[in-house]
């Protein structure tokens, strides 16, 4: 059973989670719908409020339910906004002047707000209307009727549109207006007689006013000594936009009691109070009233001007005259005057160094009041002044923009000055509001570049001397090879007419010359064989390189004799015989021969 | 009378210089004109300034075509705009205010950024390319003249390996810039399927768009452009196309 009653507790906190979780994560909206009473009397009003929360700074307006037991005298709306470490936040309320039509017990339905598909109701609201007290003479909805003095009530007053003893007027307080000048438009209805229920009153059509709210009032009046109970009333305007504006007719409907006889039909509105009458119904009906708003002057206009329109003074106080460092002080602007209280949205107020601000919160203190609350908080310590704040707005009176501020105020910040790195960061951030292009270039120095290289002929004629150079250095190594290569042909020339020169000394018989140019002849030879030029030539190494050379045995072995037998010949002191040195020229031939 | 020829040529080289320097100060006028037309807002003036430097003076300077580019992005010609800051890139691929405005006004025309073809084009410009190549054949050829030895076959190797991949970066500039006959579309362009009025439209290109000029045939061009990866041809009137390399 204990297990039982575990299971179900866990499936109904797993289904709260299911149903509750997404309302943690979603915007938070919330309508709440209240009235200052729920009992009423017939000839009194009550306000109906609607207050809409969010965490959004556009918040939907309210849909109101139907009210058929109910006059609807107007509507207004105040509003209160809170951007705190940039989180916002607001809440409008919405207020209804409703006059009850009848006795009994009534509901104001629910009234709503949709938001993002979703739609949030307010609950029903019972209102109980009871009778007027007797003792009351002043009857906001229902005229009880007045005792009837000597003077009669035969004339009725300009500009009214009268049906004999009930008649209705409608007036405005200027007729010519700044655009956001506030207006107010009274509704009048003058009633001696009965009537069986409350009249039904039918607001004119506003378009191009903002619409402030509606208060009725009730008074009696002695119009040529006769009295009248008089219900007003007085809505709230602002005109919206220049030009001419025509306010329509008010409407009042209302049921009267006929106490005249069949016979006095023609005298209906003079025997009112004759014996016991029928209920009739009759509508009554303003003039309609033209209004010409005039646009805000652009001459003189100050640059701080924000559209505030009236008369307006403002004070500036801190909650406290000293502070620590990072302690919070709420500095207190408080805007108040007679004129559109709701143009006031803004006062020029900046606070220099050494002070953090965060977001105005605005509140409506009353009709003619409004505040706004700026926490700052200081980062450094000392004497610090904060700067007075200035409203600039235009007095509709005197027909030229003023300018009234605060005075500056002291406050004493002790402590050491402390930094907010999250802020540091956070200020490191820039936000681009958009992006565009980068700025013309200054071009003072007209550089003029050239095409491209690739399509101008004096390109490919820069090439030209270094293929040149290339071509003349391929050619100079070449004809040094060449001529390197010529060598051996050289020498063998020179071995040739070395051999010619020995035989020219041999004719001469000087045999010890001849026997010089031999042996030089054949040393020209074997150099050219054995690549080695005759310097570098030693007697020991010429059999060994003339066989790496290729040569064969039996030359090398004539080469060695021909050298021994020359040098025996130039060293043993013996003299040579002409045939004995021819012998050596024709085998230095032979050599030569098979070297070639 | 010796001494006429040398009165005379330098006479010729004064009158020159004057000639040199009267036209610079006239370039500048116009300039500062054009620049004090842009900050007044008259951007079309300005425009016309910088057109007429570039057309009829013959001013080939990357500043100008950036400046003009300007002046018709604020004037609301995108495709003007996007051709002159693509000549402006040509001659000065590295300058960051180029590239910057580059980057933007063909972000704006739909462009996507192509980051190898980018790096390639916009890393030298084809005259440093061609410099370059000049540099290192004139220091292949020269060292080839010279005698075989160390130094020599070092300057030929680096030389050649250094060569061998400007050489091909160069062909791709040339071709890319030269021989693609790109082209930007300073109006919206219709295309269609044939030169003529007569052929049915195929698709549209929007202003400031780059596209390639295959030919052209009395006053229309076929030009094929690369949308999502497939490469679409038609045929677009001439007059609504602006070579890059014009």
């Amino acid at each position: 059973m204990k297990c039982r009653m575990n299971c179900k507790f866990g499936f109904v906190f797993f289904a709260a989670i299911f149903f509750f979780a997404p309302g943690l994560f979603a915007d938070e909206i919330s309508i709440t719908a209240s009235v200052e009473k729920n009992v009423v009397a017939l000839n009194e009003y009550i306000v109906y409020s609607l207050t809409v929360r969010g965490d959004s700074l556009s918040l939907p307006d309210p849909q109101l339910g139907r009210l058929d037991n109910f006059n609807q005298y107007g509507s207004g709306r105040s509003q209160n906004i809170s951007i705190i470490n940039g989180k916002k936040s607001a809440s409008v309320t919405h207020s209804y002047t409703l006059g009850p039509k009848s006795v009994g017990k009534f509901t104001i339905p629910p009234s709503s707000i949709k938001y993002k598909g979703e739609v949030y109701s307010t609950q029903a609201i019972e209102i109980e209307v009871v009778k007027a007290p007797s003792s009351q003479n002043v009857s906001v909805s229902q005229p009880q009727p007045r005792r009837q003095t000597n003077r009669a009530a035969a004339s009725a007053p300009n500009n009214a549109q009268v049906q004999g003893k009930a008649f209705v007027k409608a007036s405005v307080n200027k007729k010519t207006v700044y655009q956001n000048e506030k207006l107010i438009y009274k509704f009048s209805f003058y009633t001696n007689v009965a009537l069986a229920s409350n009249p039904e009153y039918f607001a004119p059509d506003f378009s191009g006013f903002w619409n402030d709210g509606a208060k009725p009032s009730n008074r009696v009046e002695n119009i040529d000594g006769i009295d009248y109970n008089v219900s007003e009333v007085e809505t709230v305007l602002y005109p919206i936009e220049s030009g001419n504006k025509i306010i329509a007719p008010t409407k009042l409907r209302i049921a009267v009691m006929d106490f005249s006889s069949p016979s006095n039909l023609d005298d209906f509105f003079g025997s009112f109070f004759q014996g016991v009458g029928q209920r009739q119904i009759k509508t009554l009906e303003s003039d309609e009233i033209k209004i010409n708003v005039l646009p805000l002057p652009l001459e003189n206009r100050p640059e701080d001007f924000y559209g505030a329109i009236g008369v307006f003074k403002i004070s500036a106080s801190l909650d406290k005259t000293s502070a620590a460092v990072n302690e919070p002080v709420a500095l207190t602007l408080r805007a108040s005057g007679s004129g559109n209280m709701k143009s006031v949205h803004k006062i020029d107020f900046d606070v220099k160094d050494g002070f953090r601000k965060y977001d105005t919160v605005v509140s409506d203190v009353s009709a003619g009041v409004k505040e706004f609350k700026i926490i700052l908080v200081p980062v450094s310590p000392g004497k610090k002044t904060i700067p007075a704040a200035k409203l600039s707005f235009f007095n509709p009176a005197k027909k030229k923009y003023e300018t009234v501020e605060t005075q500056p105020l002291e406050l004493d910040v002790s402590g050491e000055a402390v930094y907010d790195e999250e802020a540091s960061a956070e200020n490191a951030k820039i936000n681009a509001k958009r992006k565009d292009i980068n700025y013309n270039k200054r071009i003072t120095d007209l550089k003029r570049y050239s095409g491209a290289y690739v399509k101008d002929k004096k390109f490919y004629l820069l090439f030209v001397p270094f293929l040149l150079l290339f071509i003349g250095g391929k050619i100079y190594f070449f004809a040094l090879s060449k001529r390197g290569s010529d060598n051996a042909g050289a020498r063998f020339r020179k071995a040739k007419k070395l051999i010619e020169k020995a035989s020219c000394e041999i004719s001469k018989e000087n045999f010890v010359s001849a026997g010089d140019f031999i042996y030089d002849a054949l040393l020209a030879l074997i150099s050219v064989k054995i690549k080695v030029s005759p310097e570098n030539l030693r007697k020991e190494q010429i059999a060994e390189k003339m066989l790496k050379a290729g040569v064969s045995q039996e030359i090398v072995e004539k080469t060695e004799t021909v050298f021994e037998t020359l040098n025996f010949l130039r060293f043993a002191s013996v003299k040579a015989d002409k045939k004995e040195l021819r012998d050596l020229i024709e085998a230095v031939k032979k050599i030569a021969t098979e070297f070639k | 009378m010796k001494k006429l020829p040398f009165l005379s040529l330098f006479l010729f080289f004064i009158l020159s210089f004057a000639q040199i320097c009267a036209q610079a100060n006239d370039y500048q006028t116009q300039i500062n004109n054009a620049e004090e037309n842009f900050k007044n807002g008259n951007f079309a003036a300005a425009a016309e300034i910088y057109e007429s430097l570039i057309s009829v003076e013959k001013v080939n300077n990357p500043f100008v075509y950036y400046n003009l580019a300007n002046a018709y992005y604020r004037n609301g010609n995108l495709g003007e705009a996007v051709l002159n800051i693509e000549k402006a890139y040509r001659l000065l691929p590295r300058d960051a205010d180029i590239k910057n405005n580059r980057k933007y006004l063909r972000s704006l025309a739909g462009a996507k950024e192509d980051f190898l073809k980018d790096f390639f084009t916009g890393t030298f410009s084809l005259n440093e390319l061609s410099a370059a190549c000049f540099i290192l054949i004139a220091l292949l050829l020269s060292a080839g003249a010279f005698k075989k030895n160390v130094l020599r076959n070092r300057i030929i190797t680096v030389c050649a390996v250094l060569l061998a991949p400007l050489l091909l970066w160069t062909s791709y500039k040339i071709k890319v810039e030269l021989l693609s006959g790109e082209a930007v579309a300073v109006q919206t362009l219709t295309v269609r399927s044939g030169p003529g009025e007569n052929n049915p439209e195929i698709f549209e290109i929007n202003e400031g768009k780059t596209v390639n000029i295959i030919s052209e045939n009395a006053g229309w061009s076929a030009i094929s452009v690369v949308s999502d990866g497939e490469t679409l041809k038609g045929w677009a009137e001439s007059k609504n196309l602006a070579a890059i390399n014009g």
